[in-house]
């Protein structure tokens, strides 16, 4: 890709598609708003800067403040009141939006068909398998299968992340964390994982390999 | 002989050679040959075992030092704790810099230049050797020696032992130069030499140029220096803040462009791994701390006592003891940089990580340390201004009329002395663990491994907007000057301020998102975090309402101010994108999250305070910044910025992480488009520097009231008189009801 077509380039990740479907979705309505928003305050700015601007000879406006004066004050309640409740409704409904695919990432029972035991430690990653193999910095995963991970760290804070996938959760010593993924909305083939939790001088490094097998002809 | 008999001795033969070479090929009881000679002098006899043993010791007798082309003979002996039989005791290794070795009998062969034992020589723990000295006799001849003591039972196994030892012969005439020295040390002499030698360059041309002795003129220099040393004058306190400030904005700025320029390709060596993590560590750590804080509180000195009409803070010396603490912390932190590497630990310094052995950089002591002293200086500021602002205000000015600038100052001390002696004391806990071995986080002993990150972030959310506030502050007062009229909406710009203050405390969670905390915590904390969207909306609806019906005059202060609303609304938004939970789970801990920060805190704080900078320099020094300089600095600082940061959004999409000294090599033309970028931010700040130093004695000279602002620091002359008001002034009210 080109520079420019980065520059102009918004990248998802798989994760975001089950709330990047529609104009209703939450990604495409946090775009929206934030398009919205952006155009609205510079349109505005850039309006008034240029419908205000002083040029010579123009009057004080009568108001203007004097050392030593507390001016009296500007106000207009009714347009204070839209401008506290629109943002506030706005909110609102983002977090609204937020809620749902909450069930994507979150403790919910979606019959795990194969669970993966991560252990990550300074600066590698190991996978257990239900059969009790392990391998070092690649996990392979069947298609179409509900993976589990419960993930565990024998020294600092880790965090694993499936950078192509959206896909984040710390590893934290003392305690099991869980994440959930569906090879089934991927397409086959390698990617990356890395580390995202800074875990000292080999975190640049502490990189491994995930891949997805081509489903049985 | 018959057949029969040839195959038997042949087969004999055979058995014999094969018996004697099983020992040789495992043990290498007949010396290293050279296809492993590279492999021992790098890392020693690893075969038998993979780390040294100092159970064994080595010496070399050698002469102290020694004549040019002299033959001398050297004697090899080891002694350890390994038994054997007499058989097959062990062997050694040793090369050397300088002149050659040579084998003095059976025991030793001399391959590819350096010695080792031979079968015949592999039943002893001594060798004697020769060396030929080199021609030249002011070099060192550095001897390598490993020696391997084994258990004869002809494998290398761990039960095995070994050991290297080094051993310098100086010639006659060497001159032995001095330890090794680390890069910063050369950094820091090099400055010694050079801050030395422009001194006495200065003092020389003084001296010659006036005709003065030599204590004349450090008598001078002293009397310039003790009232900034030993003032309590809030004023000048005030400067000794910015001036430090903006130091350190400078060098923390420069670390950002070491880190850019490792960036600059995927894999580079600029930097080793450690290197990096050290630079991102001090980089958040000045800018927080020793850069955007010390400009805040130096704006707040100066500003806050003339905007209220108090003629100093409500305890003079105590702001002198905050002020000082700042410059020996920082000193504390930096001096990681000679102790063996700077603090490693990020600037949120994340236990475990940081708490126990992990983080065994002496550096990370020191930025504990200097870290506390920091957090007592900003303590005893917040107490200091909060006393003044309840107690010392002129008459007329009462709470709903101090200046903006005034009431971000009060809510910032407000937020900081609730939330910094948390830091403080979660620091405290921290520097026990490293020193004194105590185990509040250590996870090994069953701590929570969480506890850290909500001691810290309890701190620093609050600490955010404690950087950002003020500069919403000095917005409303430059935006409303240079409309010339009144803010919109005072009212409602003071409960704003308020209300993100009080909701600050209880969003911090948001930071937590991926580290396994309860989910219903995490969603409050959504929720809650939503809403500073609110009252942040209604203060850049105010701005932009403000504009309305003005005449607006746009200098260099009025575009620094513009742009950072432009700028911070987007830091806004990105705010409101990373605390839904959903599309943080794939943000956190990447660039979109640098990017945000960076758009909040160079974008708002930074712009804003260089907006004040431009506002405020005819008030310190009775005269003018240049404009036309000031304007270029904010055109190139506004379009270079977001070319260096807008970016970084797209690069935390795609899934880079903070904290990589390395990226994917898909993402490299975008890194280099960025690190050219933040090159040119970095370049154009220069021209601040450049505006402010000769703007200071060659302005254009200003009137006390310049600008036509309406606070309390306009109604006396520019520069202020030394206590500041000639008599303390009265805020009279525009509509004429005056109550006081």
């Amino acid at each position: 890709m080109s520079l420019i077509g980065d520059l102009l380039s918004l990248p998802i990740p798989t994760s975001w598609e089950a709330f990047s479907d529609g104009p209703l979705s939450l990604s495409q309505q946090v775009f929206y708003w934030s398009v919205f928003i952006t155009i609205l305050v510079f349109g505005w700015l850039l309006y008034a800067i240029y419908k205000y601007r002083r040029k010579e000879g123009d009057p004080d406006p009568p108001d203007m403040p004097t050392a030593g004066v507390f001016p009296s004050e500007r106000v207009d309640h009714t347009i204070e009141i839209a401008w506290t409740i629109g943002p506030l409704l706005l909110v609102c409904w983002i977090t609204w939006l937020s809620l749902a695919p909450l069930d994507n990432f979150w403790d919910v029972d979606r019959g795990d068909e194969l669970t993966i035991e991560v252990n990550a430690s300074q600066w590698s990653w190991a996978f257990t398998y239900p059969d009790g193999n392990t391998t070092y910095g690649t996990v392979t995963l069947p298609p179409d299968t509900h993976v589990k991970f419960e993930m565990e760290s024998v020294d600092v804070l880790h965090a694993f992340f499936l950078p192509a996938f959206g896909l984040k959760e710390d590893i934290v010593p003392n305690t099991t964390t869980a994440m959930w993924f569906d090879t089934g909305t991927v397409d086959p083939g390698t990617y990356p994982i890395y580390c995202a939790e800074y875990c000292g001088d080999g975190h640049s490094k502490m990189l491994g390999t995930i891949v997805i097998t081509e489903p049985a002809a | 002989m018959n057949l029969r008999n040839a195959m038997l001795m042949l087969a004999l033969v055979a058995l014999l050679v094969g018996a004697s070479m099983v020992p040789n090929a495992t043990s290498r009881s007949t010396g290293i040959d050279s296809s492993l000679s590279s492999s021992v002098a790098a890392n020693g006899c690893t075969c038998h075992n993979a780390d040294a043993s100092s159970g064994v010791a080595l010496n070399l007798t050698a002469p102290a030092n020694f004549t040019a082309g002299e033959t001398y003979t050297l004697t090899v002996t080891m002694e350890s704790g390994v038994a054997t039989d007499g058989e097959n005791q062990g062997g050694f290794f040793l090369s050397t810099s300088q002149g050659s070795l040579a084998s003095a009998d059976a025991s030793t062969q001399l391959i590819d230049g350096y010695l080792t034992h031979t079968a015949a020589g592999n039943d002893q723990r001594s060798w004697t050797v020769e060396w030929t000295a080199p021609a030249d006799d002011t070099r060192i001849a550095d001897f390598t020696l490993y020696g391997n003591s084994v258990n004869g039972n002809g494998a290398p196994d761990s039960s095995d032992q070994w050991n290297r030892a080094t051993f310098a012969v100086p010639g006659a005439n060497a001159v032995v130069g001095p330890e090794e020295i680390s890069e910063s040390r050369k950094v820091l002499y090099l400055s010694i030499v050079v801050i030395g030698t422009l001194a006495a360059v200065v003092v020389g041309n003084r001296m010659v140029s006036t005709g003065q002795s030599v204590e004349q003129v450090f008598g001078d220099f002293w009397g310039y220096l003790k009232p900034w040393l030993t003032t309590t004058d809030h004023k000048r306190i005030g400067l000794l803040y910015i001036g430090t400030g903006l130091f350190f904005f400078f060098i923390a700025g420069g670390l950002a462009m070491l880190m850019r320029l490792q960036l600059l390709e995927p894999d580079n060596d600029f930097m080793t791994n450690t290197q990096f993590n050290s630079t991102f560590t001090m980089h958040g750590t000045t800018m927080v701390f020793m850069a955007g804080m010390p400009i805040i509180f130096g704006f707040a000195n100066y500003l806050v006592p003339l905007q209220i009409g108090a003629r100093d803070l409500a305890f003079p010396r105590l702001n002198a003891l905050s002020f000082w603490l700042l410059p020996t912390g920082a000193l504390v932190v930096y001096a990681g940089y000679f102790a063996g590497g700077a603090g490693d630990v990020g600037w949120t310094g994340y236990a475990p990580y940081s708490s126990g052995e992990r983080s065994s950089s002496p550096g990370t002591d020191l930025w504990v340390a200097g870290q506390i002293m920091l957090g007592a200086s900003s303590t005893l500021t917040a107490i200091n201004f909060l006393t003044m602002i309840m107690r010392m205000r002129a008459p007329g000015v009462t709470l709903m009329r101090m200046p903006l600038f005034t009431w971000s100052i009060t809510v910032a001390v407000f937020l900081l002395l609730l939330s910094i002696p948390v830091f403080t004391i979660a620091l405290i806990l921290l520097y026990a663990d490293r020193t004194f071995g105590t185990l509040y986080f250590s996870v090994e002993a069953g701590a929570d491994p969480v506890l850290w990150q909500h001691l810290f972030w309890y701190f620093g959310h609050p600490e955010v907007y404690v950087l950002i506030l003020p500069a919403f502050g000095v917005i409303s007062d430059v935006v409303a000057t240079f409309a010339r009229r009144p803010i919109f909406g005072y009212t409602s710009m003071v409960y704003a301020m308020v209300s993100i203050g009080l909701i600050s405390f209880i969003v911090y969670g948001h930071h937590m998102f991926t580290a396994g905390t309860d989910p219903l915590f995490r969603f409050i904390v959504m929720l809650t975090t939503m809403l500073v969207a609110v009252p942040t909306g209604v203060k850049i609806f105010n701005w932009l309402a403000t504009l309305m019906g003005g005449s607006i005059t746009t200098n260099a202060a009025m575009l620094f101010s513009l742009g950072a609303i432009a700028t911070f609304t987007i830091g806004g938004i990105t705010g409101i994108v990373v605390a839904s939970i959903p599309m943080d789970i794939h943000l956190h801990d990447t660039y979109f999250i640098v990017a945000h920060f960076h758009y909040v805190l160079i974008g708002g704080t930074i712009f804003g305070f260089f907006s004040g900078i431009y506002y405020w320099f005819p008030k310190v020094t009775g005269r003018f910044m240049n404009e036309k300089i000031g304007t270029l600095h904010f055109i190139l600082s506004f379009i270079s910025f977001h070319a260096a940061f807008y970016p970084m959004h797209i690069l935390g999409m795609m899934g880079m992480p903070r904290r990589y000294a390395t990226y994917d090599p898909a993402l490299t033309e975008l890194n280099i488009f960025v690190s050219y970028s933040a090159f040119v931010f970095g370049a154009a700040q220069l021209l601040l520097v450049w505006n402010i130093l000769r703007s200071w004695n060659n302005g254009e000279k200003a009137s006390a009231n310049p600008w036509g602002g309406w606070s309390l620091e306009w109604t006396t002359s520019s520069p202020p008189p030394p206590n500041s008001f000639l008599e303390i002034p009265t805020l009279h009210v525009a509509d004429g009801e005056d109550d006081s």
